[in-house]
Order: structure tokens, then C-alpha cells, then sequence
């Protein structure tokens, strides 16, 4: 590997902490029902480059990212401007189609412009692109992971966006000095491997090759997923989420569904994928993650509030487990 | 010509050498100098990238095509034809040079401006996706930035973040003045001011550019961590990284095998000049000396490292795993920091550096956008409006491309056949020029927040009227948060309520609600605090006036926590009224907005109004009793 052949974000494996940030991705490749992450966050938590990361390790074309600058052209698709001037008419795909099947990153997505977000959340809620612009027609399926980032600084979402991603992180800053330093050495590795140090270059390589185990583990957990019943635990999400007072069913459903995945990646460990159980535990590793955005919507004024360690302590008691 | 100041040229070329640098802010100075600033940088990156240096200004940029690009037609030998231009950001798309963007007045760049600094800075991939054109790639941009010290407190923290350099513009106050008056009149020129690059600078960078990249001493990272706490910045690991990387970039801008804690240190004073000279530490005085020394001689590589200091690689090797996090880094607990950071200096050095970094201390609103002179009605339909639709236009202004080549393609047979020798290309008129049609945008915003709970017996609708009229007659958008409405969804919630006019029926009906059980008003004036900030700050708003006000005497029952949760939590007490005026407070801060409370003539507690006005920072207006009606 050379200087031009990095890659041009650190690998996921050298990303020190957000853990949560992490297992909110990665339980949202295995089950792509599960419908997106937000992640929300203090400026410099590395958010962005997480997701980045994440993307880099797990698909193989480039991330899909939707500026909050674009123009509604490029959201939907249009016309090739240049073929379209030499007299030849060819539709050119736009950023909802080309994050098909893969991830479509809005990074600062509470900044995004209203209509497009009305673009978003119809096409995110009925899974149909429905194209009627400039003489262009056409309709086509698309199924996609919305993947958004933003600073609560500056602004918050609107509900009905809100309620499309199925689980919300709060990300925080990392206070410990022990990680912190290790944060910036990670950064500084890489920062070295970019200037040409062969060392720093051979690390992030073999992190590169750790990375392709990893993506391979969450490949398979993905293909596993349809074995994971999730009979067991139903009345357990039903009672956890009615505890939060949910408004509707999604969150009940995207609760089980994490729950599922999460007992999906962790039965990797085992060869046999026809006794993978999901348990109560599962529940609650994930009911945070799915809950918290959702259960403030009448109130407006926030769009993340998990009490540590009451809530916890609910769902504890809901699902019989020690908190 | 006088030359640039020592701390701003060891930034610099610290900048050129390292491009995770190269965003720098520069307090208090002003655009004249920064814009010779920018040309010094402007050398700088041209010697350590090998190619041309641009500079441009982002003053100059009014809408985002300006920015980023957009398609425009344009005559050539076979007729008009469609191109897409690029903009300020995306030139590097197809120059060789490298963009040095120049940003005079941060403060005052304009929410384009600042929504623009949000995306492209610090970011790895740059992505346009505007007008059929798909790019990524990896931004080569240059940010120098200007703010006035005065305003940069206003400036969003979450911009200013993305500065890993920030330097004090009083370092030119610093400059031999009466040599500088000497040089000027000596050279009579007219030209605009201009600075000199430092001799030997050149020579230093790019031997600095061949040498190996020094290692970490073992207690770098220590030293920086205890230069930039987490507790600063709110955490954000930006601060920590730009430190260690100005440090690294100046061991080896001094050919240093090796990056010290003295190098942390020297990194830190860039941005604080007054701590170096109040000090008089050693490293202060020594500057001085060292730049004559680089001055006369490039520094050799192969220094050799403080005989005290261990060299560690090894101990100190980047972490290559989550998994081998656990046995990586091992920080020096307890351990004495070497020469210059122990003790009171370090202590001191460590201090918020408000002027620098106002984002540490508390957050203020952002500055409203001095240069887009403000539309009174909302009838105007601004280009930044979403597209609704295509019309007949005149001009090239906010052309509809495809719309216009559709309506040419439709003449096209006859054009041809009129013009047979034409060449084999689309043909358009003038008459086939299409503009978008856009919505218009709402300018104004009429914000209530009405404690249903208080107002009884009080003429309430006549506080409210001259309001209701001047949303009116402005055409401002209306938002009503009710507290303590009969009827709420939730009685320890306050409701907000959005309407595009005053006119809109269920406004009426909100607003004529009767008293509910509780008062919310700590959540409702959180409400107001939110719709405020997404009105003035957010997406492409076009809010350039809001008027808020709160009728209400101040007497709130229920804590914020509590509404957002939906249960009260044990003993209530005085919580509901203090979260009301810290709210109250926050809302004081913002820019833009106008405020007023109008509060029932008191009859118990007349103070929480009083105090509910000053932490508003709005003047206070009684409601007058209804008497009259109320007796027969």
C-alpha cells in the first residue's frame, strides 16, 4: 500500500470509543429494516468520520453522501445536461437511487432545506421514487439506510423526519485522558500515513485487513438475521416501549428488530445458526437506542432524553433483568 | 515592506507543511492586512505544494452557484451553448492551483457563508451535487479567516471549531511601527499593503517538506492533553488534535527528530501571545533569538534530542486497534512534565483563552447577515425559496437549465430549417430562456407564548392586538406556544402551534383557549427558545425579524424535567420558575429577535414578573383588569 492507495478516512478499527455509535451502525447493516441512525452530537465527537469509516469497511462503492447544499435535481435524478445539449436525452440518476441498498449520509441533516427533506421522508416511508420532473417520468423501488449527523447546537429535526430513523445515538465526548490520548495518537497514526511514513502506512494497512475480518463477521450476521425468531421476546418490546408511553408501533417493531440483530452479531461466536436465541438482554442492550427519540415527540423541545440511571432501571424492571 | 510576525509565520508554515492545518483564524485583524496575510500564506503553500497558490475571497460569493458552481450559457463560435462553471470551491476541480479562501469578517459572512464553512471545512471528501453535476474528492482549500474580537463570540461554536489554528491579530500591533512609517515612505508606492516573507523561510519549509517525520517523545500526548483539556472546547477532540498537530508541524518546520513537549508548548503560545509576554518564560525569550538564527541559516535535520528526554517510540506508537486499545497508550500518571510545563504556567496557560476561543464560554447567537440588505414583505420571492415551478424569463438570473433546453429542443426542426449551415448543435433564442419559480419565504415571525393559566379576568386581547396587527401587516409567519391551555395533551407539557399567517382560523381558536392545571412554563418558553433558533439560524431561513412575546406573570409550577418526561419527580418548590428564567435568559441572547413580556397587574408574587422581564431583557407591560365588563 501506498500514500495514493490509502484509503481516504482512517479504517473503523482505528477509531477509538463511541461504541454505541458503532453497534447503532452495525445493527442497522444487519437488519436494514431497522431504517436509519441519527447521531447526534457535540461538535468534534467524531461523528462524520465514524460513519465515514463505517461505510469505507462495509460497501465497496463510495459512500452516498447528500450535501445539504444539493439541488433537488441530483436528490430525484434528472437529465444529463451536457448529453442533453448535444440533442441526446439521458436520465441521470439521482442520490435516493444510487444510495439503493447501501447508505445515504446526510451529515448536518438538521440544516438539510425543507423540501427536500419532504423528498426524503416520502420516498424513506414508501420506498417508491416517484420521478415527475423536467418531462422525466418514472418510478422505481429503492430501499436505503438513512444515515444522518447533526449538532443539537444547531437546531433540531422535524418529528416526521425524526421518527424515520430507527435508532437515535447521542454522541459524547470522551472525557477520560487515557482515551483521549489514545484518540489522538490513532489520528496522528494516521495523519502519518498520509505524509508517506512507511510504519504508519504498514498499521493502517494491517488495520485495513483486520477491518475485512470484522465486515466479514457482519456479513454474516446479516445472513443469519432470518434465523433469529422473534417470537421470545415480542411481549417484552411491547412492554418496555408501552412503559416510554410510544406514540405507535415503530418503535415497538424497531426495538425487536434491533434486538434480533444484536443477537444475530453476537452468535457469530457459535457454528450452529439454527439455535440462535434472542433474549430479554437483548432487549435492553438495545431499548435506548430505539426509544429515546421517540418517546419526547408531543413534547417538542428535545429530541433525545434518557434519564441514567432511571430509565435504565425501567427497562430493567420491565424485562425482569438486573439493571 | 514590513515583515509578518513571528507568531504568524510559524503558523503559517506550519499550515503549509501539514494540511490538516489549514484552516486559521486571526482576531482583531484588519482586512487589508489579512488579505496581505493571505498572499504570505499564499507563498507559502505555492513553495511547500509545488504548485500555484489563488487567492480568493469569500466576500465576494452571494449565492451558493457562486460557491459551488452552477450551469450558465454562454456564447462561443457555434452559438450559445450550456456550461457548468465552477465556483470559488470547486476552481480546484479544474485548476492546478490551490485555493487560499479568505473570509475578511467571519462574523459577518452570512448564513450562506457560515452553512458553506460548516461543510467544506475540516472535511476529508468534499461532495457537490448541484445541477447535474456529481463530484467528490479530496479538498485542497486554504481557509484564512478574519473576526473582530468584539463579535466572535457570536460567531455558531460549531464554526468555529473547525479553526485549528487561531492567532491574535495584536501580534502585528507588536511590529516596529516607526521603521515600518520609514519603509513606507521610502517607497511612496501606492500599491496596497503587502508583507514580507521572513528570509530563510523558504529554505526552511522546504527542507522541512524532505525531512523524515519526527516521532512522539513519550509524554507528547500528556502535554498536550494538559494544554487542552476535555473540559475545554466541551470536549470536542478537534481542539487536542490541532494542538498536537501545530506541534508537529513545528518540530519539524526545526528539523526535530523528535516532537517534544516543549514543541506542545510553543504550538500553545501561537495562540496566546500575552500569556508568552507576561510570563517571560524561556521559551518566550528564546523566540526572538531562534528566528534571527533561522534567519541567517536553514536548521539542520539531524538535531539532536534533549539528552533529558527519552526517546520512546515505542511506548508511544499510534493505536492500531479497538482490540489493542486496552494495552496501547499507558498515560504518565503522576509523572512531572518536563522543564516548562510543571508548575504555575502551565496552570495558567492551560486557562480558557476567551478571546481566542470564545466558544468556551457561553453560547451566543449568531450574527445576522450584514450584506443582503433585509425585504420587508413576503410577497418577494427570494432565490432562496424551493422551486415550484418554471416561467418566461428575460434574464439569465436563477435560469431553469433543463426547462429552457427542453422548450428549444421543441423549435429545434424549424430552427434548422431556417438556418440549414448552422452547426449540428441546440439551437436557443431568447425566447426559450425559463426561470425557476420559487415559494416565497417567510421574512418575519410573530412568536407568542401565552400562559393561559394567568390571564383571567384581564384584557389580554387587547395586550395582544397591536402584536397580532403587525403580523399582519408585515405578513409574518405566526407561532403560538400555549402554556397551561384546557385541553393539552399533556398538562405538564406546553403545545407549540405554527401557522404561515395571522389569519389561519385555528389560531383563533388556540389563542381563545381557557385555562388548563398546570403551568408549563419553564417547557414553554423552551419551545419558544427552539422555534427561535430554527427560525433564525437554521436550514436556509429567511427570518430576518422575529418579535417574541410572552404574556405571563412569571409563576411557572412545573420543572423542565418534568415536562419532558411526563411526571413530576418529587418536591417541586421554586424549580418551575428557575428553569423559566434560565430559559428566559437564553432567550435574552438571541440576535434578531424582539422581546416583550406582558404580564396581569400583580396580585400575588409580584416580583416573578419582574424577574421574569429583566432575565428576558424585555420591557414589561401590564394587563389592564376587566372591570368594567366584569361588573354589571
Amino acid at each position: 500500500m501506498t500514500v495514493s492507495t490509502l484509503p481516504p478516512i482512517l479504517p473503523y478499527g482505528m477509531i477509538v470509543g463511541q461504541d454505541s455509535i458503532k453497534r447503532a451502525l452495525e445493527l442497522a447493516y444487519i437488519a436494514d429494516r431497522i431504517g436509519g441512525v441519527l447521531i447526534s452530537g457535540q461538535r468534534g465527537t467524531g461523528k462524520s468520520t465514524l460513519v465515514r469509516a463505517f461505510a469505507q469497511m462495509m460497501y465497496t462503492k463510495p459512500l452516498v453522501t447528500l450535501p445539504i447544499n444539493a439541488t433537488e435535481d441530483r436528490v430525484v435524478g434528472g437529465w444529463q445536461i451536457k448529453q442533453l445539449m448535444e440533442g441526446t436525452a439521458t436520465p441521470q440518476d439521482g442520490l435516493l437511487k444510487e444510495a439503493d441498498q447501501s447508505i445515504l449520509y446526510i451529515d448536518e441533516v438538521n440544516l438539510l432545506d425543507d423540501h427536500i427533506v419532504n423528498i426524503i421522508l416520502d420516498v424513506s416511508s414508501t420506498g417508491i421514487l416517484s420521478i415527475q420532473r423536467d418531462g422525466l417520468r418514472a418510478e422505481e423501488r429503492v430501499r436505503f439506510t438513512l444515515v444522518g449527523t447533526m449538532n443539537p447546537e444547531e437546531g433540531l429535526l422535524r418529528p416526521q423526519l425524526l421518527d424515520r430513523f430507527g435508532l437515535m445515538v447521542s454522541a459524547e465526548a470522551d472525557t477520560v485522558p487515557a482515551n483521549r490520548a489514545k484518540i489522538m495518537l490513532a489520528v496522528l497514526a494516521y495523519d502519518n500515513a498520509r505524509a508517506g511514513d512507511p510504519d504508519a502506512i504498514a498499521q493502517v494497512q494491517q488495520q485495513i485487513e483486520d477491518d475485512q475480518v470484522y465486515a466479514e463477521r457482519l456479513h454474516g450476521a446479516r445472513a443469519r438475521l432470518a434465523h433469529v425468531k422473534g417470537d421470545p421476546i415480542v411481549d417484552a418490546c411491547v412492554a418496555v416501549a408501552s412503559a416510554f408511553a410510544m406514540q405507535g408501533h415503530r418503535g415497538d417493531l424497531v426495538l425487536l428488530t434491533a434486538a434480533r440483530a444484536l443477537a444475530a452479531l453476537e452468535s457469530m461466536e457459535q457454528t450452529n445458526q439454527n439455535s440462535i436465541t434472542v433474549a430479554p438482554r437483548h432487549v435492553q442492550a438495545v431499548a435506548r437506542l430505539a426509544l429515546q427519540h421517540r418517546r419526547n415527540e408531543a413534547s417538542q423541545g428535545t429530541q433525545s432524553f434518557w434519564r441514567t440511571p432511571d430509565d435504565d432501571a425501567t427497562v430493567a424492571a420491565k424485562l425482569n433483568l438486573d439493571a | 515592506m514590513p515583515e509578518l510576525p513571528a507568531s504568524l509565520t510559524r503558523a503559517f508554515a506550519a499550515a503549509a507543511l501539514s494540511p490538516t492545518l489549514r484552516s486559521i483564524l486571526i482576531i482583531d485583524l484588519d482586512a487589508g492586512t489579512l488579505r496581505a496575510a493571505a498572499a504570505v500564506l499564499a507563498q507559502l503553500l505555492t513553495i511547500a505544494e509545488g504548485r500555484p497558490a489563488e487567492v480568493v475571497s469569500l466576500a465576494s460569493a452571494q449565492n451558493e452557484d457562486a460557491l459551488w458552481g452552477g450551469l450558465a450559457i454562454r456564447a462561443t463560435s457555434q452559438g450559445p451553448t450550456v456550461v457548468w462553471e465552477p465556483g470559488l470551491l470547486t476552481r480546484e476541480l479544474t485548476a492546478e492551483s490551490v485555493p487560499v479562501v479568505v473570509i475578511p469578517d467571519l462574523a459577518h459572512v452570512g448564513l450562506l457563508g457560515q452553512r458553506t464553512c460548516v461543510m467544506a471545512m475540516d472535511a476529508p471528501v468534499a461532495h457537490l451535487e448541484r445541477h447535474g453535476q456529481s463530484r467528490r474528492w479530496a479538498p485542497r482549500v486554504c481557509w484564512l479567516a478574519g473576526c473582530a474580537a468584539a463579535d466572535a463570540a457570536q460567531v455558531s461554536p460549531h464554526l468555529l471549531d473547525r479553526f485549528a489554528i487561531r492567532l491574535d491579530g495584536q501580534a502585528f500591533a507588536q511590529v516596529d511601527r516607526v521603521a515600518e512609517l520609514r519603509a513606507a515612505l521610502a517607497e511612496e508606492s501606492p500599491a496596497p499593503s503587502s508583507l514580507q516573507l521572513p528570509a530563510g523561510l523558504e529554505a526552511m519549509l522546504r527542507a522541512a517538506s524532505s525531512w523524515p517525520l519526527p516521532q512522539l517523545h513519550a509524554q507528547f500526548a500528556d502535554a498536550v492533553l494538559q494544554l487542552a483539556p476535555a473540559e475545554i472546547a466541551h470536549g470536542s477532540a478537534r481542539r487536542q488534535l490541532a494542538l498536537a498537530r501545530l506541534a508537529i508541524a513545528l518540530a519539524r518546520l526545526e528539523g526535530a527528530p523528535e516532537a517534544l513537549p516543549a514543541h506542545v508548548l510553543a504550538a500553545h503560545r501561537l495562540s496566546r501571545p500575552q500569556a508568552a509576554t507576561t510570563t517571560r518564560s524561556a521559551e518566550g525569550e528564546r523566540e526572538p533569538q531562534q528566528a534571527k538564527a533561522e534567519q541567517a541559516a536553514p536548521p539542520q535535520p539531524a538535531q539532536a534530542p534533549s539528552p533529558a528526554l527519552p526517546t520512546a517510540r515505542a511506548a508511544v506508537s499510534p493505536e492500531p486497534a479497538p482490540a489493542a486499545a486496552s494495552d496501547g497508550y499507558v498515560p504518565a500518571q503522576g509523572a512531572p512534565l518536563p522543564g516548562e510545563l510543571a508548575g504555575g504556567e502551565a496552570q495558567a496557560l492551560s486557562a480558557l483563552n476567551l478571546r481566542l476561543f470564545p466558544e468556551d464560554g457561553p453560547r451566543q447567537q449568531a450574527a445576522e447577515p450584514l450584506r443582503i440588505p433585509p425585504r420587508r414583505f413576503r410577497a418577494s420571492a427570494a432565490a432562496s425559496g424551493p422551486v415550484i415551478g418554471v416561467e418566461q424569463s428575460d434574464t439569465t438570473e436563477d435560469l431553469a437549465l433543463v426547462a429552457t433546453i427542453v422548450e428549444a429542443a421543441r423549435w429545434q426542426r424549424m430552427r434548422r430549417s431556417l438556418r440549414p449551415d448552422a452547426p449540428p448543435r441546440l439551437q436557443i433564442s431568447p425566447a426559450d430562456l425559463r426561470r425557476n419559480r420559487r415559494a416565497p419565504v417567510v421574512e418575519q415571525l410573530l412568536l407568542l407564548v401565552i400562559d393561559h393559566t394567568c390571564r383571567a379576568g384581564f384584557d389580554w386581547i387587547g395586550a395582544l392586538m397591536p402584536h397580532l396587527l403587525w403580523a399582519y401587516q408585515e405578513r409574518a409567519a405566526v407561532s403560538l406556544v400555549q402554556v397551561g391551555a384546557a385541553g393539552a395533551a399533556h398538562t405538564l407539557r406546553a403545545e407549540l402551534l405554527s401557522v404561515p399567517h395571522v389569519l389561519v382560523p385555528q389560531l383563533n381558536l388556540a389563542l381563545n383557549a381557557g385555562p388548563g392545571y398546570g403551568t408549563p412554563l419553564a417547557h414553554g418558553l423552551d419551545l419558544a427558545l427552539q422555534t427561535l433558533r430554527c427560525a433564525v439560524q437554521g436550514g436556509r431561513s429567511a427570518v430576518r425579524r422575529a418579535r417574541l412575546v410572552v404574556l405571563s406573570a412569571g409563576r411557572g409550577n412545573i420543572p423542565l424535567d418534568a415536562s419532558r418526561v411526563g411526571l413530576v419527580a418529587g418536591t417541586v418548590g421554586l424549580q418551575g420558575v428557575e428553569a423559566a428564567l434560565e430559559a428566559a435568559q437564553a432567550l435574552s441572547r438571541l440576535a434578531l429577535v424582539q422581546r416583550l413580556l406582558i404580564a396581569p397587574q400583580p396580585q400575588l408574587y409580584p416580583e416573578l414578573a419582574r424577574r421574569l422581564a429583566v432575565a428576558l431583557d424585555a420591557p414589561l407591560t401590564l394587563m389592564a383588569p376587566l372591570q368594567a365588563e366584569a361588573q354589571p
